[in-house]
C-alpha cells in the first residue's frame, strides 16, 4: 500500500518538477503542482467582450473563449492558491445579484458515466463565493447536457432508447439534486437546453416516476427559434414549459480550444492535459430596467484530469478506479522488490520502463476511447495477477534451485544482493 | 409640444420687457426642483413614443388630398378616455392612448396612455398600441378622412386647395404668402409663438431648401409660383428683398417646419447621472437615425434635394435677430448665436470619465449670469453650462396671468425656455417636485415612417440601443462639432447609402474600468489589487493627449448599424443582438423583435429603401410627372392613397418593406 501512495506522489511530483523547469518562461501558475483550476471571468458585459461579438454566428463560444483569454491576461497575477487548487478570479465581476445560471457539463464523447452531483455542489458553492452571498437563489437554472443539440427531425426508435437510458443513468442523479433545490425554492425555474419534444417527454416521465421536478424551461438556439416544430411549441404550451433563446455553441469548450487558450500561460504538457469539467454562465438582469449588469463565466477544470477524471461520482468510485491501476503498480513493484533473484540494475530499470509503458497505454486508451478502466478488469485483474504472482514466485524459486550458479555469476556481489531475504531489497529500493 | 396654459399672451414688444424676469425665475424654479429631485432614484425603465399624424381629407371628385382642419373635434372625442380616468382616479381606469394637439391644426399627437416597461415582451405592445391609436383616430373621422404618418405634407403651401376647408393665405400672425393663419393650432399660444418669432427676428422666417434638379427643371430654378402681394410690409421679403434664393424651394412660415411630423422617444432614467449619460451617448446617434429614417423629400409641391425635415424646421422657427445671426455687429442683442432654437445639441453634459473636455469643441454660447447663479447653487460645470446655454434664448410666449407664480410650486418659467429649445436631444427634469416621474431624456431626431410597423421598429431599436449602451457601458463620444457635420450630411438626398459619417472606432472601454459605471451596484474591496497591473498595462492609452482625431473615422450608415468586421466594431445592431442574446427571452418575443431589427438592418444596407427614396421613386414614376420636380395635386393624391393602401395591407411594396407585413 505504501507503494501506491508513493507511486502517486512520485508521478505528480515528477510533473511538478517538470512544470517548475519551465516556470521561468511561463507564469506563476506553473510554479506549483495543482489538481484544480477554477477560473472566473470578469463581467463580460462591462469588459466589451459580449458587446463586440460577431452576431452573424448564431451558435458560438466566442464569448467564453475571449472572456477566458481576457481573464488570463489581466488577472493571472491575482491567482489564489489553496492546497492543490488554483483560483483565478477577474475582480471586475463581483457583487451580490440574483440571476440566471446555465451549467454546461463537459464530458468526453461516448462517456456514459453519470453527471457528477458533486460538481453541481461545487458549482453552486463557487458561484456563492464569487458573488459573496450564501444560500444563493437562482431565478432560472438551465442544465446543458454534454453534446446535446436540438434535432428538428425528432428521434428514431434507437435514439429514443439511448436517450432514455442516458437520462436514467447519467442525468437523473443530478436532476434529483436540482429538483431538491427547485423544491426548496433556491431555484426559481428549472430547465434544460436543446431538447426536442420527445426528449422533454422522456425527461418528464423519468422525473415524474421518481417524484422529481419536471423541466420548466427549454432553451433553443437562435437559429432554430423562429422555425421550431409545431409539436414542440404545442407541447411546451401544454406543459407550461417556457421556450427561451440562447446563442451558445453545442460544444461550449472543447478540450483542444481550452488547451490552446491555456498554452501561453502553462507548460505545454500541462496545458494539453487540462480538461474542463464544466462551465457556468451567470447573468443577472435588472428586470424593471431592462439592464444586464453582470455576466460572469466560471470554468472548473482539473489538472491531470486524464488520470483522475473529474467525473468521479464519489470517493469510493475514485478509490476503486485508482486502485485498479494502483494494484497493477503494486504488482509490478512487488515483482521488483520481493524478487527472489539476485537483483541487477537492469532488472530494476526494466520494470520502471514497463510502468511507464503501462501509463502511456492507459492514457492512450482513455484519450481515444474516452474510458480508462475496463469493466472486466476488476475480477480478471485481481485473480489473474494474483495467480501470475504466485506462478512467478514459483518460477523464481525453481530458477533459484536449478540455475543457482548461473544466477550468482550474473554480477559482482557489490552490485547484487546475494542474500535474497525479503527485507533487504526493501531497504535498498524502498524509496523507488 | 408641452403643456398648454390658458391666458392672455403678450405681444413681443411687451414680452421682451419680461424676458429677464422669466429667465431669472426660471432658474430659481430649476434650482428649487434640483434640490428636491437631484437624488431622486427610480428603479424602473419607463418609456414612450410620440407619433404625430396628419389628418387627410380626400376630394374624390377633383382627385385631391387635402389637410383637414377638423382636428379639434376629433381631439375632444379622443381625449375622453384620459379625461374620464383623470376625473375618477379611484376607478383606476386603464388609459390606453393619450392625445395632444400639435402646431398644425391638421395634426394629432398620439402617445401610449401609460408608459411602456422595460421587459423585452413589453416591446411587443408598441406596434399594437400604435395600431390602436391609428384605429381610434380613424374612428372619429369622416369617411373621406384618414390619419397618415407623413413627415412633410407634399402640397403644403401650394397654389390651389390644400386645406379642408380652404382659406386664402392672408393671416396677420404668420403673414405668409402661402399658408393662412387657420392652419395654425387655434390655441392662442401658437399664433402668438408664430407672430413673436417674426417680431423678434425682425422679419418673416425664410426657409430655403435646395430643389432637386430633374431633366426638365429650369436652371437656375426661379420659383414662378411665389405670389406678389401688397398686404403686409413683409410681403416684399421674398422677391424684392431676395429672401427667396434661386435653385431653392422658398417657404416663409413656421407651419412649414412645425407642421412636419416626427417620431420621438422619451425614456426615464434611474437617476440624473444616468439620464445625462444616455443624453450624451445617444446624441451622436441623432444624425445617423435621421439619415436612416429619412422621409421628407417633398416641400411645397417640389421634389427637394434633401431627404429630411430637419433644416426646414430649424429655419422655420429661427427667431434670431440679424445681430445674433452675425449679419450686423452686436448692438441691442446680447450674443452672437450660431444655431436656431431648433437644432442639434451644442454640448455633452455627462460627468462620466469618458466624457473628455475635448469632445465639447464648439465654443458654447451661454448666459454668464445664469451660469454663475447655477454654479453658486452647487450645479456642476457641465450642467450649469447646458442650462445657461438654453437660457440665451428669450421666452417667446408669456401669459400675463402667469407672470408671477410661486417658484416653489411652479416650473412654468423654466419650462417656457426648456420647451422652446428644440434640439436633437432633450434633457428633462421631473415635471414638478411632487411628480412621480423621474429624470428623462428625449430622442428627437427621427422622422415618422409611413406604417406602424416601421415606427414600432425604430422606436424599439432606439430603446434597445439605450439598454445596450447602459449594459455594455459603451462610449460613442466624438467631438460635438463632428456630430454637427454629420447632421448636415444626414439630410442630403440618399445620405443613408451615399454619405459617410464620423463615428467612433472603438466603442468599448479601452482600459478596463477600475470602478463600475453609474447605475451598477457593487465593486470589490480587492479591486485595487487586481486592477493595478491592468492600469499600468494600458496606461499609454489613457493619456493620449488632446488630439482625439484618431478615435473616430468616416463610416457608412451600413457600417455604423451592421458593423465593420475589419475593425471589430459590432455595429449598433450587433450591440443590440448581443444584448438580446444574453437575456433569457422567450422565442415568440425574440422572433417578433428579430423582424423589427431585420427592417433596420435592411434599411441600413440598402436592401430596402427609406421612405424618402420610395416617395421620390413614386413621384418620378408617376405618369403625371413631367421631370420638372413638380409634385402635382394628382401625384400627391395618388401618393397619399398609396400610403393609405400600404397601411391597410392592400398593396405590398417590397422595395420599402420587403416581405414584412404591416
Amino acid at each position: 500500500m505504501t507503494a501506491i501512495a508513493q507511486g502517486h506522489n512520485g508521478v505528480s511530483n515528477g510533473n511538478g518538477h517538470h512544470a517548475n523547469g519551465e516556470a521561468q518562461q511561463h507564469s506563476v501558475v506553473a510554479s506549483t503542482a495543482f489538481s484544480h483550476l477554477t477560473l472566473y471571468t470578469g463581467n463580460t458585459m462591462r469588459t466589451g467582450t459580449t458587446g463586440q461579438l460577431n452576431t452573424t454566428l448564431r451558435k458560438s463560444n466566442q464569448e467564453l473563449v475571449s472572456a477566458v483569454q481576457d481573464t488570463l491576461q489581466y488577472s493571472l497575477e491575482a491567482a489564489r492558491f489553496k492546497g492543490s487548487s488554483i483560483t483565478i478570479t477577474d475582480e471586475t465581476s463581483l457583487g451580490p445579484l440574483e440571476g440566471d445560471l446555465k451549467m454546461f457539463y463537459l464530458t468526453v464523447p461516448g462517456s456514459t458515466a453519470p453527471l457528477s452531483t458533486e460538481q453541481l455542489t461545487v458549482a453552486i458553492q463557487d458561484l456563492e463565493t464569487a458573488l459573496g452571498v450564501s444560500e444563493i437563489k437562482i431565478d432560472h437554472f438551465v442544465l446543458s447536457l454534454p453534446h446535446q443539440s436540438f434535432d428538428e427531425n425528432g428521434l428514431d426508435e434507437t435514439e429514443v432508447v439511448n436517450f432514455s437510458k442516458s437520462i436514467q443513468d447519467s442525468v437523473l442523479p443530478v436532476w434529483r439534486k436540482l429538483s431538491e433545490l427547485r423544491q426548496s425554492g433556491r431555484i426559481g425555474r428549472l430547465g434544460v437546453a436543446e431538447f426536442g419534444k420527445q426528449e422533454l417527454e422522456i425527461l418528464k416521465t423519468a422525473a415524474d416516476a421518481q417524484g422529481l421536478s419536471v423541466p420548466e424551461i427549454n432553451q433553443v438556439n437562435l437559429q432554430d427559434c423562429c422555425v421550431l416544430p409545431k409539436d414542440l411549441i404545442n407541447y411546451s404550451k401544454e406543459q407550461k414549459i417556457e421556450l427561451l433563446t440562447h446563442g451558445d455553441a453545442t460544444e461550449i469548450l472543447p478540450s483542444a480550444t481550452f488547451s490552446s487558450i491555456l498554452r501561453p500561460y502553462l507548460p505545454a504538457t500541462a496545458a494539453t492535459t487540462l480538461a474542463p469539467n464544466f462551465v457556468l454562465k451567470y447573468s443577472a438582469f435588472i428586470t424593471s430596467r431592462g439592464l444586464i449588469t453582470k455576466k460572469g463565466i466560471e470554468i472548473l477544470t482539473m489538472y491531470w484530469s486524464q488520470m483522475y477524471p473529474g467525473s468521479f461520482e464519489s470517493a469510493r468510485v475514485a478509490y476503486r478506479e485508482i486502485s485498479v491501476h494502483g494494484l497493477n503498480f503494486a504488482m509490478v513493484l512487488t515483482e521488483l522488490c520481493l524478487n527472489r533473484m539476485q537483483l541487477h540494475r537492469r532488472l530494476v530499470v526494466a520494470p520502471l520502463f514497463f510502468i511507464a509503458l503501462y501509463m502511456v497505454w492507459t492514457w492512450l486508451v482513455d484519450w481515444i476511447f474516452g474510458f480508462w478502466v475496463y469493466e472486466w478488469i476488476y475480477p480478471c485483474l485481481i485473480s489473474f495477477s494474483g495467480v501470475t504472482n504466485f506462478v512467478m514466485y514459483g518460477i523464481n524459486m525453481l530458477k533459484e534451485r536449478f540455475f543457482k550458479e548461473e544466477a550468482v555469476s550474473y554480477g559482482s556481489p557489490n552490485e547484487a544482493v546475494s542474500d535474497g531475504g525479503p527485507n533487504s531489497p526493501e531497504n535498498q529500493f524502498g524509496n523507488v | 409640444m408641452g403643456l398648454l396654459s390658458l391666458g392672455t399672451p403678450m405681444h413681443w414688444s411687451e414680452a421682451k420687457k419680461h424676458a429677464d424676469h422669466v429667465r431669472e425665475h426660471g432658474i430659481i424654479q430649476f434650482l428649487n426642483l434640483w434640490q428636491v429631485a437631484k437624488d431622486s432614484q427610480k428603479d424602473c425603465l419607463l418609456w414612450g413614443d410620440e407619433v404625430e399624424y396628419m389628418v387627410i381629407a380626400y376630394d374624390e371628385e377633383k382627385k385631391n388630398a387635402k389637410l383637414s382642419l377638423r382636428v379639434f373635434e376629433m381631439l375632444s372625442e379622443l381625449s375622453k378616455e384620459e379625461e374620464e380616468a383623470n376625473k375618477h382616479p379611484e376607478k383606476n381606469l386603464e388609459v390606453k392612448t393619450a392625445w395632444r394637439p400639435e402646431y398644425g391644426r391638421y395634426m394629432l399627437e398620439g402617445t401610449p396612455g401609460t408608459p411602456y416597461m422595460g421587459l423585452p415582451r413589453d416591446l411587443l405592445a408598441v406596434e399594437q398600441n400604435m395600431k390602436l391609436r391609428r384605429a381610434l383616430a380613424q374612428r372619429w373621422m369622416k369617411p373621406h378622412e384618414i390619419p397618415v404618418t407623413l413627415t412633410s405634407f407634399p402640397r403644403l403651401g401650394c397654389e390651389g386647395e390644400f386645406l379642408e376647408p380652404h382659406h386664402i393665405p392672408d393671416g396677420a400672425a404668420c403673414r405668409s404668402l402661402f399658408v393662412p393663419d387657420q392652419i395654425i393650432n387655434a390655441h392662442v399660444r401658437f399664433p402668438t409663438l408664430t407672430a413673436n418669432i417674426r417680431r423678434r427676428r425682425g422679419s418673416k422666417v425664410a426657409i430655403n431648401t435646395p430643389i432637386f434638379h430633374d431633366k426638365n427643371t429650369p436652371k437656375p430654378f426661379i420659383d414662378p409660383t411665389i405670389p406678389r402681394r401688397n398686404l403686409f410690409p413683409e410681403d416684399r421679403n421674398a422677391i424684392e428683398d431676395g429672401a427667396a434664393l434661386p435653385d431653392h424651394i422658398y417657404m416663409d412660415a413656421m407651419a412649414f417646419g412645425m407642421g412636419c411630423s416626427c417620431l420621438q422617444i422619451t425614456f426615464q432614467a434611474v437617476n440624473v447621472d444616468e439620464a445625462r449619460k444616455i443624453y450624451d451617448q445617444m446624441a451622436p446617434l441623432g444624425p445617423i437615425m435621421l439619415a436612416l429614417t429619412a422621409a421628407a423629400p417633398i416641400y411645397r409641391g417640389y421634389l427637394s434635394d434633401v431627404d429630411c425635415r430637419w433644416n426646414v424646421i430649424a429655419q422655420s422657427v429661427d427667431d434670431r435677430t440679424e445681430e445674433e445671426r452675425g449679419l450686423k455687429p452686436l448692438k441691442d442683442s446680447k450674443f452672437r448665436i450660431n444655431k436656431s432654437r431648433y437644432d442639434s445639441i451644442d454640448s455633452y453634459i455627462s460627468n462620466d470619465p469618458s466624457n473628455k473636455p475635448e469632445y465639447n469643441d464648439i465654443p458654447l454660447v451661454y448666459d454668464k449670469d445664469v451660469y454663475k447663479k447655477l454654479s453658486d447653487n452647487g450645479i456642476d460645470d457641465l450642467l450649469a453650462r447646458h442650462i445657461a446655454h438654453l437660457f440665451i434664448r428669450d421666452p417667446l410666449v408669456i401669459f400675463e396671468e402667469l407672470l408671477n407664480v410661486d417658484d416653489n410650486e411652479s416650473t412654468d418659467h423654466f419650462e417656457n425656455l426648456q420647451s422652446t429649445n428644440w434640439q436633437t436631444m432633450r434633457f428633462k427634469p421631473p415635471p414638478s417636485k411632487t411628480s412621480p416621474i423621474g429624470w428623462r431624456v428625449e430622442f428627437r431626431s427621427m422622422e415618422i415612417q409611413l406604417t406602424d410597423f416601421e415606427n414600432a421598429a425604430f422606436a424599439i431599436f432606439i430603446v434597445l440601443v439605450t439598454r445596450a449602451v447602459l449594459s455594455f457601458n459603451t462610449n460613442f463620444y466624438i467631438p460635438i462639432s463632428k456630430v454637427d457635420e454629420n447632421m448636415k450630411v444626414a439630410q442630403h438626398r440618399n445620405a443613408v447609402l451615399g454619405e459617410k459619417f464620423h463615428f467612433r472606432k472603438s466603442i468599448f472601454p479601452q482600459s478596463r474600468p477600475g470602478t463600475p459605471a453609474s447605475g451598477t451596484p457593487s465593486g470589490s474591496p480587492k479591486l485595487s489589487n487586481a486592477s493595478l497591473p491592468r492600469a499600468t498595462h494600458h496606461g499609454t492609452n489613457l493619456s493620449a493627449g488632446l488630439d482625439r482625431s484618431d478615435e473616430y473615422e468616416l463610416m457608412t450608415i451600413n457600417e455604423i448599424i451592421n458593423g465593420k468586421p475589419s475593425t471589430g466594431y459590432p455595429g449598433l445592431l450587433g450591440l443590440v443582438n448581443n444584448y438580446l442574446n444574453t437575456l433569457n427571452i422567450d422565442i415568440e418575443t425574440r422572433c417578433e423583435i428579430s423582424k423589427y431589427l431585420e427592417l433596420i438592418k435592411k434599411r441600413a444596407n440598402g436592401t430596402l429603401m427609406t421612405a424618402a427614396s420610395w416617395m421620390r421613386q413614386f413621384v418620378q414614376n408617376h405618369p403625371d410627372y413631367k421631370q420638372d420636380s413638380v409634385v402635382s395635386e394628382r401625384i400627391n393624391y395618388d401618393l397619399v392613397k398609396m400610403v393609405e393602401k400600404i397601411n391597410n395591407g392592400e398593396v405590398i411594396v417590397p422595395e420599402l418593406l420587403g416581405s414584412f407585413s404591416v
